[in-house]
């Protein structure tokens, strides 16, 4: 099944995305990426991935204006996101859990791994 | 004529401290024994020349009309006497009453001039004060001029501490040849001089000149140190507020030139001091809040100074205790105001007052450190995680087979990124909790669960060192306590984690929840390293590691324990340890369980 879970990955730093990626396809998983989310949100509409992985510190749009944009949208508010950023104070945090996110992940904190079991069990939840 | 001349030898002793009353001790021997007969008591004094001048029907016995000129005199005499007490009480200005009292003086003994006589500061010279009767002039000399000590009759009034008088200055040899144009030209002969006694000291003299010759009687001289005795007092206490005074100016314009802002309350709460520093700090003017309470507030454009000092007024502080305040509107600045009771002499309270220091500056300072780290810290966070993640991979095989070797030193190099990002977190949660935005939500949490939580993220650290963590539930089910619960795990688990990196391999980290009747404990027990005597005071402190520490586990920020402490002191709770570097350490954190000691969700401030 995680085969045709689709994940869009939001994430600015190269070497990360890249790593990232990597570790998504080699698990199975459809993979769209933007390194930022002015473009993401053009994109967005024809995607319509299954979930969204969504960094915070972003060129021009941040992530959190880009979470309340597509929460605010009826078409794409239904898609759960997984903010993964290293922003990570309690206040950023409850910040995006209030904006909307599903689960809200500090890249240093996390291994590859725990991400995948993340995103697995947030698109497992949403596609039921 | 025999002169006594013993002036300057120490004359005091016969007079008693700050009354003295005549006896005189007449010079002339001729005269002596009549005057004696006469004196009735008191204090001594000198008379140089005492001629016995017939006075009408002051000795020929009782007559009618002597007797009611007598009785005429004495009501006079009292009545100036009551007079200059008057003077006493309804004057404060020096000037005013000694002139008053030369002036009623005068007039009670009939005399020409009265004076008084004031001491230069090295109380060598005198010169005159205050006078009535005189023309201004001999006082204005007098004062370029001052007469020496031990000279003339004042001046020998004043180095003994007696009176001194004679008849007729004129023809009395004491008086300097070179004097008597000048005598002659104010017209005078008779004289007596006093000083002005005060605890046994000299303070000033009192001269009665007499437009004729005189012969002084006892009743003058008795009137003349009651006067002499009610001037001292008025000028000592004229020099005691002078004094006063000037230690009030002093304080005054210490308290004007202070570089700290001070408002100075009456127990009503009413400003009654405000000086030059605070009405900068506050872009008020002093007469818009003297009198004022500052606790109801106002409206207008005085309405945002007022609010400030209105949250000054009511912030609550113990004595002697300071906080923090930053002020309201547009000119902000970070103040540190120190609460100080104000007593009077006899310890009862009749005031307040704030001393606030303007720490802006340091605030400032202390913000852009903490920013820096804060950026510095974000920055580090992304090639840390980038490392991290390769690491993984490589190690996860997927990307190819890996000999022991390699996985060795992939885990020794993921076991020190491990380190750098843990640095970093701590230095992130150091930096918000001195920005004020470490962001608390107080709740009512369950704290059993709370531990147990951190206890299994730390069951793989304390397994890899061989330490066995153990938990002791409570033996009834703790009460819910206002926690933060995201922040209170960390607190506990920088806790436990030091327990558990400083035991000895094989050891136990023992974790307790005791209840009590008024507070909840969490005690953990390990068997480490222990923490020296000398380090205690230090081990709260910020990037503190003690030596012994270091030597045992070279990494480590010093944080946990300065982040622990900081998130406990937000939830008004307490953490304190006893340690023995033989037998290890135990560190105990308690929560009150009375609900009025809970900690306030008030932060919403302390955000953004």
């Amino acid at each position: 099944m995680t085969g045709s879970v689709h994940v869009l990955l939001i994430e600015d730093d190269p070497f990360l995305s890249e790593l990232a990626s990597k570790k998504f396809i080699a698990a199975g998983f459809r993979l769209s990426y933007f390194n930022n989310a002015e473009d993401a949100l053009v994109g967005l509409p024809g995607l319509a991935p299954d979930i969204i992985l969504l960094d915070i510190l972003l060129p021009r749009l941040n992530g959190f204006d880009f979470l309340q944009t597509i929460k605010g949208d009826e078409k794409l508010k239904k898609i759960p996101v997984v903010i993964l950023s290293n922003l990570g104070s309690q206040l950023e945090i409850d910040r995006g859990m209030k904006l909307g996110a599903e689960t809200y992940l500090v890249k240093a904190n996390v291994t590859l791994d725990e991400i995948v079991v993340k995103v697995k069990e947030v698109a497992a939840k949403h596609l039921k | 004529m025999p002169i006594k001349e013993e002036v300057s030898s120490s004359p005091s002793k016969k007079v008693k401290p700050g009354a003295h009353t005549a006896v005189l001790e007449y010079q002339d021997k001729e005269q002596q024994r009549q005057i004696l007969k006469e004196s009735l008591g008191g204090a001594r004094g000198y008379v140089t020349t005492n001629y016995s001048l017939a006075k009408r029907g002051r000795k020929t016995g009782a007559s009618s009309s002597s007797i009611e000129k007598d009785y005429k005199e004495q009501r006079r005499i009292v009545q100036a006497l009551e007079k200059t007490s008057r003077h006493l009480a309804t004057e404060t200005d020096i000037d005013t009453i000694l002139k008053s009292i030369a002036e009623t003086t005068a007039k009670a003994l009939g005399a020409k001039y009265v004076n008084f006589w004031d001491l230069t500061p090295d109380r060598k010279r005198a010169f005159v004060m205050a006078h009535y009767g005189m023309q201004d002039q001999y006082m204005e000399h007098s004062q370029k001029d001052p007469i020496p000590i031990g000279m003339a009759w004042i001046g020998r009034a004043l180095s003994t501490g007696q009176a001194w008088a004679t008849s007729d200055v004129q023809t009395d040899p004491l008086l300097p040849r070179s004097w008597l144009p000048a005598v002659k030209k104010q017209a005078y002969h008779g004289l007596l001089c006093m000083p002005l006694m005060k605890r046994d000291q000299v303070i000033g003299g009192m001269c009665i000149y007499f437009k004729d010759r005189h012969q002084h009687q006892l009743f003058e001289f008795e009137i003349a140190t009651i006067v002499a005795n009610q001037a001292a007092t008025a000028l000592e206490n004229s020099r005691i507020i002078r004094d006063l005074e000037a230690e009030r100016n002093k304080t005054l314009s210490i308290i004007q030139s202070l570089n700290d802002g001070l408002i100075m309350y009456d127990l009503e709460g009413r400003v009654i001091m405000f000086n030059p520093k605070a009405e900068e700090l506050f872009w008020i003017k002093r007469e818009d809040v003297l009198g004022k309470t500052v606790s109801a507030g106002v409206s207008g454009d005085q309405a945002v100074p007022f609010e400030n000092l209105g949250n000054i007024y009511n912030l609550t502080q113990t004595d002697y205790s300071t906080k923090e305040y930053t002020t309201v509107g547009p000119h902000k600045v970070v103040l540190k105001a120190t609460f100080i009771p104000v007593r009077d002499e006899r310890k009862l309270k009749i005031g307040s007052m704030h001393i606030l220091r303007d720490i802006t500056p340091e605030k400032e300072v202390e913000l852009l450190k903490s920013s820096f780290i804060s950026t510095a810290s974000h920055q580090l966070r992304t090639p840390l995680t980038g490392i991290k993640w390769s690491l993984q991979s490589l190690s996860s095989g997927t990307l190819g087979p890996l000999n022991d070797e390699q996985r060795q030193l992939l885990e020794g190099t993921s076991a020190v990124n491990e380190h750098l990002i843990q640095l970093v977190n701590d230095l992130l949660d150091a930096s918000r909790i001195e920005e004020g935005r470490f962001g608390y939500t107080f709740k009512p949490e369950d704290i059993t669960p709370i531990v147990t939580q951190v206890l299994d993220t730390l069951k793989f650290n304390a397994q890899k060192q061989k330490i066995s963590l153990e938990f002791v539930p409570p033996a009834e089910l703790p009460p819910q306590v206002i926690l933060d619960r995201e922040h209170i795990a960390l607190a506990i688990q920088n806790v436990i984690d030091n327990a558990i990196k400083y035991s000895r391999p094989g050891s136990v980290v023992r974790v307790a929840l005791y209840v009590g009747k008024t507070l909840l404990s969490l005690i953990v027990q390990d068997h480490g390293i222990g923490i020296a005597k000398e380090d205690h005071k230090f081990i709260f402190s910020k990037f503190f590691r003690a030596p012994n520490a270091i030597e045992h586990q070279t990494e480590g920020s010093g944080l946990g324990l300065y982040i622990a402490k900081n998130i406990v002191d937000k939830h008004n709770g307490l953490i304190y340890f006893e340690s023995d570097p033989r037998t290890g350490t135990t560190f105990t954190i308690q929560f009150s369980l009375d609900p009025k000691k809970a900690p306030q969700s008030s932060s919403q401030a302390e955000g953004a």
